[in-house]
């Protein structure tokens, strides 16, 4: 089988490897060890396998690896760390939004993209933003307060520094 | 998913050059939202998938001479990003707001939701209404076609080998014309539509001087109710009227049975959302039709 | 039992799972994400037809493919070919087909290969040749006397009933009957991770397997299939991406094992989201047949109940499943006069099996559907008709068990409707811009769900002290996201006296861990948590007697706290758990204890002494919908949810609440949209785009209301909560449907198009 070679970052990593054409962006990731990214469906249904895609969130069972030459990619590996946690994170976990956390680090992406997109989203608005990522077990209610509380934090936070 | 070449060109020309002579060995890759599930599924099994991703130049939206040009690789994302569609082409930016959810719209294109052919298109039934045109790029040369002509059968267009639908383009609809749309689903993201309206009324001193009046999912493909707009030329607009048409829309679909609905089903709803959304968007106050006493 | 929370510190807090934080960062290892060197790949070769009969089966030309290390079939197995699953059933189902195929999904041959490509292009060189026959669809039809055979034992897999007083004189005594069916649908349990896992071969020949599964004693069964004894074969559970019933029993672990075993190998299996669909087990559809009647007091004076239940291919879990029914069948109400029957049949239909709220959704949608048609013909407010049926404290059920805990149906009705009007306060947008002409109504339900069942359970779990004072417990139960593993660390932080983060976890491993059960049935606070409760208790008492040599006090006034003792009222001097460890241990206690929950077996419904039957302990709940209905489209519209439950003690009220809403979320699922959608006994709905499950946009407002009669059997006096917000929603959502729309709604999903036909013929569709 023919292979490509291919160059991107993946959280700020030069990663250089070589894919035959029909994997898809999911499959290398995975393959490449960032099980992170999660497999839920392969089809773009469930938003389980979502990156930052130059910025932008998408399913990465929808790209193929190949296409992905020169392209920044980041997974929730790079959004914080155990002892550094983005807000997002450290919301998440506060007010019960993980359950069997499947569906986390998707959501993650998507409600980062959300908040870069949109600083004080309603209710509704991040409703819409994440629904694209299918959460089997928390109902999304404490999905939605996490981010709701990120807004209000980060907020609060950028009102702090201009005084 | 077999394995397959794949090719990346950086220009409309280049990628033109690939598939010449190709016959339908190739598959073009714009999105890959319905393509990249296909090739996992064994769907299909092409030799060659050729990506448009790295050209530049297929991406835009621009306004000219009173025409809407989309480049093919415009995303949804795009679309909804642009004031220039929502502000003079309302009705897609109505339709597009529901079109699958945030990821996908993100990679999906204009050019990937029209070639699919689905019926249940969400970008093909507006720009059905808006009478669009798609730009078809060959290495010979070029025609554009009218896209309610373009598709052909169910996930069937007009596409020969070699060519590339490079772009989308609609007359803007003066202001004073209304528009609505309406995606019937089975849940409120991610659905695909039982049932979809799009429609444009152009009323003058209570006339109605034109109308556009587009469904999807309910024949082989995105489908225009022209004798329903010619019922409403010409005439004042009343609830009976809109009735009278929304009967027509019924009477033209084709729908079958699927698992997300019956056909007689959707059948019943051309009638009822083509009548209540004529009269909701001249705000008439319409008999509540009851499709339980008028014999669905 | 009865639990003051006062005297406890962190009962009752809202404190976040242990393993968040690692899901956060995306450093959870789940099933699918580990390598070994030299994995290969493994796949199963499935049938596509649901009843068929292999004439032919030719795996020479896949064995001899470069890359494939083995190709295995029915022959190849070195044990028992069939998967057992649940004591006491038929154990019917082989591991890999024999000749006769029964469902769609069966596998028929196992590649384990170098690549996924090659172990494709071997899956496509195997040859079957298939005999095919009409599949048996429908349970009823399975049921009549010249019905084609799917097991050679007969299609009946279970026959129960109880009789208690005369419903024949019930019925003739009462003012009003009501006489109607139900029907529930095949629903999935879509978990977000699909089936996966690996398995290898550890020193000393032991076969390891890593695989989501809420119930690592499957290992049991995997060493019957692999002809090896219990100690050759090892099972443990990643943290598991969902479940809800699903992996219970065995999904991929005997493939896995038998792959490994074969080639020496580890190797891997995932299972894509149409594979895990279409070979999945479901939740049984029933067709419920109620007739109640009432005297014109409106009080339950005759209840029949008869329930049909599709078993599908293979008898799986059905046979407890019936028993649970059987449990449930005459609901949370007094009445003397009860009948009630049911019948499971196999079909070749997916197999049913356990799913959140098993055996007690369906019939809650039934049951309280019909009360509501009763309280129509009575002239009735629905509350009042309930009300004069809920038995009290004290008394019975109508299976004869007394229940000795508090029974706030009342209470919970009461509070479900003030939540429903909460929930809707936050939806006064949505509801101001309504459309005047949809039908609008609110909906009402009541629910029991038994946690802790009677099935003669013993549950173990081992805390262990360490020389600084911090605490391992090690406890055989897997974690599917609700909490199970905070559950047994709050539980020994609480009894230790000791912070969260010096209390470790050790779970879900069947060899390293005393067994506690499966992860299942809203029993695992009471089954999994309790036993550790009884472990640390003695080990708190001797950290407090040498908390007392040392303080110069008595053993009882010494309190244990965030790892440290002092005497009661004098919290500033103080000696840390360390000091205590070392002074115990050198008194001689036993820093290692292993603590067992016993649930003695006794009999079920209908037995003689019926007053011990079915579980230990009820969760009693009430829930109210508000709905607005489009006549012309039949599209239903969920404006604000309210739920409330009893939980006893509301140990982590996060935790509780999550609960309800994630169980909400999946019966409006259930209620409005899920369906697999079976057909020729083939699940049409077999992906994520068919098989609707609720979407972030779909979640009306809910609000929870957590009541606390401090009166349960889990520790702290806590009531199971897993299962019955998830029982509920349906009922309540199709009670709001049905008033409004002037038609009882008697089937599942409650689709536009039914709602459509309903009012065109004011007969609910079947
Ligand atoms: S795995 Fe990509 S959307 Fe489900
Ligand atoms: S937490 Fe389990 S799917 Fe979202």
């Amino acid at each position: 089988m023919e292979v490509f070679s291919v160059q991107f970052r993946v959280n700020g990593e030069e990663v250089e490897a070589e894919f035959p054409a029909h994997l898809t962006l999911l499959q290398a990731l995975r393959e490449l060890g960032y099980f992170e990214v999660k497999n839920g469906c392969e089809k773009g249904d469930c938003g389980s396998c979502t990156v930052l895609l130059d910025g932008l969130p998408v399913n990465s069972c929808l790209v193929l690896a190949v296409q992905v030459q020169d392209k920044e990619i980041i997974t929730v590996r790079s959004l914080g760390s155990a002892d550094n946690l983005h807000p997002l994170q450290e919301n998440f976990i506060k007010h019960g939004a993980i359950q069997c956390g499947f569906c986390t680090p998707g959501m993650l992406l998507s409600a980062k993209a959300l908040l870069d997109k949109n600083a004080s989203p309603t209710r509704e608005e991040i409703n819409e933003g994440i629904s694209g990522n299918l959460c089997r077990c928390t109902g999304y209610v404490k999905i939605v307060d996490a981010i709701k509380a990120t807004a209000d934090q980060l907020k609060t936070n950028q009102k702090k520094r201009r005084h | 998913m077999r394995g397959f070449d794949f090719l990346s060109p950086a220009s409309l020309s280049a990628a033109l050059r690939a598939i010449d002579g190709q016959g339908k060995n190739y598959k073009i890759l714009a999105g890959g939202t319905n393509l990249i599930p296909n090739l996992r599924d064994g769907a299909i099994h092409p030799g060659l998938v050729v990506d448009l991703g790295g050209i530049k130049t297929l991406k835009y939206i621009r306004e000219k001479d009173g025409r809407m040009k989309i480049g093919a690789l415009t995303t949804i994302s795009d679309l909804m990003g642009s004031s220039l569609i929502k502000k003079r082409a309302g009705l897609l930016w109505d339709a597009i707001q529901t079109f699958a959810g945030p990821l996908v719209r993100n990679r999906a294109t204009v050019g990937g939701n029209l070639v699919d052919a689905s019926p249940a298109a969400d970008t093909a039934v507006p720009l059905l209404a808006l009478n669009a045109r798609v730009k078809l790029r060959s290495i010979k040369g070029q025609r554009t076609v009218a896209l309610n002509n373009f598709f052909t059968a169910y996930q069937k267009t007009m596409i020969r080998p070699g060519e590339i639908l490079s772009e989308v383009v609609f007359p803007i609809p003066p202001r004073r014309i209304k528009h609505g749309y309406f995606k019937l689903g089975r849940r409120n993201a991610m659905a695909i539509s039982v049932v979809s309206v799009a429609m444009l009324l152009d009323i003058k001193k209570k006339i109605c001087a034109d109308a556009a009046i587009a469904l999807g999912s309910v024949a082989p493909t995105p489908l225009r109710i022209e004798k329903a707009e010619a019922v409403l030329r010409g005439k004042k607009v009343d609830s009976g009227l809109a009735k009278q048409c929304g009967e027509m829309a019924a009477k033209n679909a084709s729908p079958i049975n699927d698992i997300r609905a019956s056909a007689d089903y959707r059948r019943t709803m051309c009638a009822v959302l083509v009548h209540r959304m004529i009269c909701q968007s001249l705000g008439i106050e319409h008999s509540p039709w009851h499709p339980v006493k008028e014999g669905f | 039992m009865s639990f003051d929370k006062t005297t406890h510190t962190l009962v009752g807090k809202s404190i976040p799972q242990p393993d968040s934080l690692d899901k956060a960062v995306g450093r959870t290892l789940f099933s699918d994400d580990v390598r070994f060197s030299g994995m290969l790949w493994g796949l199963a070769l499935r049938s596509p037809f649901a009843n068929a009969r292999i004439r032919r089966l030719d795996v020479s030309k896949a064995r001899r493919l470069a890359g494939v290390r083995t190709v295995l079939t029915a022959k190849d197995i070195p044990g028992i070919n069939r998967r057992g699953n649940m004591p006491g059933n038929r154990d019917d189902q082989p591991v890999l087909m024999e000749d006769r195929i029964r469902a769609v999904g069966d596998p028929i041959a196992l590649v384990a290969a170098d690549s996924i490509e090659i172990a494709e292009e071997a899956i496509s060189a195997i040859k079957v040749d298939y005999e095919q026959f009409q599949p048996v669809e429908d349970p009823v039809a399975s049921l009549a006397p010249d019905a084609p055979l799917v097991d050679e034992e007969g299609n009946m897999i279970s026959e129960l009933g109880y009789d208690r007083g005369d419903t024949e004189k019930g019925f003739a005594m009462a003012a009003v009957i009501v006489d109607e069916t139900y029907r529930t649908q095949f629903a999935e349990h879509a978990y977000l991770e699909p089936e996966a896992g690996v398995a290898w071969l550890d020193a000393g020949g032991v076969i390891r397997i890593r695989c989501g599964t809420q119930w690592v004693e499957n290992f049991r069964h995997i060493a019957r299939i692999l002809g090896v004894s219990h100690n050759r074969v090892r099972l443990e559970s990643p943290l598991v991406g969902g479940g809800f019933g699903g992996k219970i029993f065995m999904t991929i672990e005997p493939l896995l094992a038998l792959l490994a075993k074969a080639t020496g190998r580890p190797v891997r299996m995932a299972l894509t989201r149409e594979e895990s669909i279409l070979s999945s087990t479901k939740r049984h559809p029933y067709i419920m047949r109620y007739k109640l009647g009432a005297d014109a007091k409106g009080r339950l004076i005759a209840l029949d109940a008869d329930l049909v239940a599709d078993v599908g291919a293979y008898s799986d879990a059905s046979p407890i499943i019936a028993w649970y029914s059987i449990g449930f069948l005459a609901g949370p109400y007094r009445c003397e006069n009860v009948t009630v029957h049911s019948r499971f049949a196999l079909t070749n239909n997916p197999s049913g099996t356990a799913m959140r709220g098993v055996g007690s959704a369906q019939i809650t949608f039934a049951l309280e559907g019909a009360m509501e048609s009763l309280a129509e013909k009575l002239g009735m407010d629905p509350f009042e008709l309930r009300r004069r049926n809920y038995p009290s404290k004290g008394e019975s059920l109508s299976t004869g068990q007394p229940l000795k805990n508090a029974v706030f149906l009342s209470e919970t009705w009461e509070a479900a409707d003030k939540a429903l009007d909460k929930a809707l306060s936050r939806n006064k947008a949505e509801i101001r811009n309504l459309n005047q002409k949809l039908l609008r109504a609110r909906g009402h339900t009541s629910n029991m769900t038994g946690y802790g069942r009677r099935h003669g359970h013993l549950s173990q779990a081992q805390v262990s002290m360490q020389l600084d004072g911090s605490a391992v417990v090690s406890v055989g139960v897997a974690d599917i996201g609700s909490g199970q593993r905070l559950g047994c660390q709050q539980v020994a932080a609480e009894i230790l006296g000791l912070p969260m983060d010096k209390v470790t976890l050790n779970t879900s491993d069947s060899q390293l861990n005393p067994i506690a059960g499966m992860t299942a049935g809203s029993r695992t606070f009471l089954n999994a948590a309790g036993p550790v409760l009884r472990a640390a208790e003695p080990i708190a008492k001797a950290l407090k007697k040498a908390a007392a040599g040392l303080l110069e006090a008595r053993t009882e006034d010494i309190i244990l706290a965030d790892g440290k003792a002092f005497v009661m009222g004098s919290p500033s001097v103080t000696v840390p758990h360390a000091q205590l460890v070392a002074a115990a241990a050198a008194a001689g206690a036993s820093l290692t204890n292993l603590g067992t929950l016993r649930i003695e077996e006794d009999l079920y419904p209908g037995e003689e002494t019926a007053h011990n039957a079915g579980w230990l302990d009820y969760t009693f709940g009430g829930m109210a919908a508000e709905v607005a209905v489009d006549p012309q489209t039949g599209q239903t519209t969920i404006l604000g949810l309210g739920i409330s439950h009893d939980v006893g003690t509301s140990v982590n009220p996060q935790i509780v609440i999550g609960q309800c809403e994630g169980g909400v979320a999946q019966g409006m699922g259930l209620a409005l949209t899920e369906d697999c959608c079976v057909k020729n006994g083939k699940t049409e709905a077999h992906d994520f785009s068919t098989y609707l499950i609720p979407t972030s946009l779909d979640m009306p407002p809910i609000e929870v209301s957590i009541l606390e009669s401090g009166e349960g059997e889990g520790p702290f006096g806590a009531r199971g909560i897993g299962e019955p917000p998830h029982n509920i929603t349906p009922s309540a959502i199709a009670n709001a449907v049905s008033r409004a729309i002037g038609v009882r709604v008697t089937s599942l999903p409650i689709t536009p198009e039914k709602v459509l036909v309903a009012l065109r013929t004011g007969q609910w569709p079947l």
